[in-house]
């Protein structure tokens, strides 16, 4: 187990009051509260200046804690010193739950069974476990079974938390789930402790990004490279769509960014009903050679055409 | 294996959410929560609802915000989170514009 520095943690001097202390944790918790805060590792800091501030805030463990501390340093494996009894425990741990604090805390001040943490309680329900599902476009248009593997948090009967557990699920994700949505699998979740009732599963959907289609709504938007002539004298395209082909008519004198509606072809939504698929044209332009260049230059000859006359008023 | 739709009435949200009624009571009267039906007896919750009281109850305690303040911090997550997802989508839509 290795020791705390808890006034590292925290960033503040051993010295430092409660003012200090206090402000310091403030600025921590709002920066990586789990529920603000998207960085990798978030959590963990969280809970580390919870955990730091839980000691450091009240004068009695602090005060064990600075005593320790003499003991203890740094990146070697952190014994209690002997005969050293946790004395923390009764009472004392006004609302939080330390459910979650270190090894190393509960050596010094003592395990959780006697902490009375908010939500441990003997006979309580277990926890919910939220995962994020990426599913393919193609998957939202019919009811699919997906096999769904997570990590679920394990309590003993005091209790105390101990290894997770994988659980593998098979899950049927129904038709016309939209990106972000939570699907709820009712007792799925860590099981309840000591006779409560088991958590909850929700599954968030989350599409994945695809090759071809862009996601607006219930609509989808595909991106239609046109070479120059064909643009300006229209042409047949055959679209890829999320399940086939379809053939759209390029009219003649389309622009470039223009969107075409093909009806029917997008995401299907609650109701049954599908979005439109979105042609959006993007006119690409073809490596030139000299023969090509000539004709370019006969062109700008003959359109006389200035792209930029919106500029001269 | 199915999936589920629910709803909960007041005694079912305040077990599942594992919150004391009063404290529910609370969170709805910020427009925190805002379940169906007029009075508290009345009340039916979305499990989207569950998850808000959660995130609610969590930044209220560990943060030590008032419920003023969690109200305006869980608005401004969800439009953080929308923002996001657009720019995210955006930025997904530009990329095929652009020349590599």
């Amino acid at each position: 187990m290795d020791f705390k520095d808890y006034y590292k943690i925290l960033a503040v001097e051993p010295t430092a009051d409660d003012k200090a202390i206090k402000t310091a944790y403030r600025k921590l918790a709002r920066k990586y509260h789990p529920d603000v805060s998207k960085e990798a590792g978030a959590e963990d800091k969280f809970k580390e200046a919870s955990e730091a501030y839980e000691v450091l805030s009240s004068p009695e463990k602090r005060a064990e804690y600075d005593d320790i501390r003499k003991y203890g340093q740094q990146g070697r494996p952190f014994q209690p010193p002997p005969g050293w009894q946790g004395r923390g425990g009764a009472g004392g741990f006004g609302g939080g739950d330390t459910g979650d604090f270190s090894d190393f805390f509960s050596s010094i001040f003592g395990g959780r069974a006697q902490q009375g943490g908010r939500s441990h309680n003997p006979g309580r329900r277990g926890q919910d476990v939220e995962m994020e599902l990426a599913i393919f476009l193609e998957e939202t248009l019919s009811a699919e079974s997906k096999q769904v593997s997570f990590k679920v948090p394990q309590h003993n009967a005091a209790g105390q938390r101990v290894a997770d557990v994988t659980k593998t699920l098979n899950v049927k994700i129904p038709a016309g789930v939209a990106d972000g949505e939570r699907i709820r699998l009712k007792g799925q979740g860590a099981p309840g402790v000591a006779g409560g009732e088991n958590g909850d599963l929700y599954l968030i959907i989350r599409f994945a990004p695809h090759p071809k289609f862009d996601v607006e709504g219930n609509d989808l938007i595909i991106t239609v490279p046109l070479a120059p002539w064909e643009v300006a004298l229209g042409t047949k395209v055959a679209i890829p769509t999320l399940t086939s082909k379809i053939n759209l008519t390029i009219r003649p004198d389309s622009q470039n960014g223009q969107r075409l509606r093909i009806k029917g072809n997008g995401l299907l939504n609650k109701q049954g009903q599908r979005g439109d698929l979105l042609a959006q044209i993007k006119v690409v332009l073809p490596p030139s050679n000299d023969a090509t260049k000539e004709l370019w230059k006969a062109l700008a000859d003959k359109a006389a055409f200035d792209p930029r006359a919106q500029w001269s008023n | 294996m199915t999936t589920v739709v629910v709803e909960l009435d007041m005694k079912q949200f305040c077990q599942a959410s594992d919150m004391p009624a009063a404290y529910v009571i609370e969170i709805v009267e910020h427009g925190i929560l805002d379940p169906q039906g007029h009075k508290p007896e009345e009340w039916l919750f979305d499990d989207h609802a569950l998850i808000t009281a959660r995130r609610a109850a969590r930044l209220q305690r560990e943060l030590a915000l008032e419920w003023q303040g969690v109200a305006l911090a869980l608005d401004l997550l969800d439009e953080l989170d929308q923002v996001r997802a657009e720019n995210r989508m955006l930025r997904q839509r530009l990329g095929r514009f652009l020349v590599g």
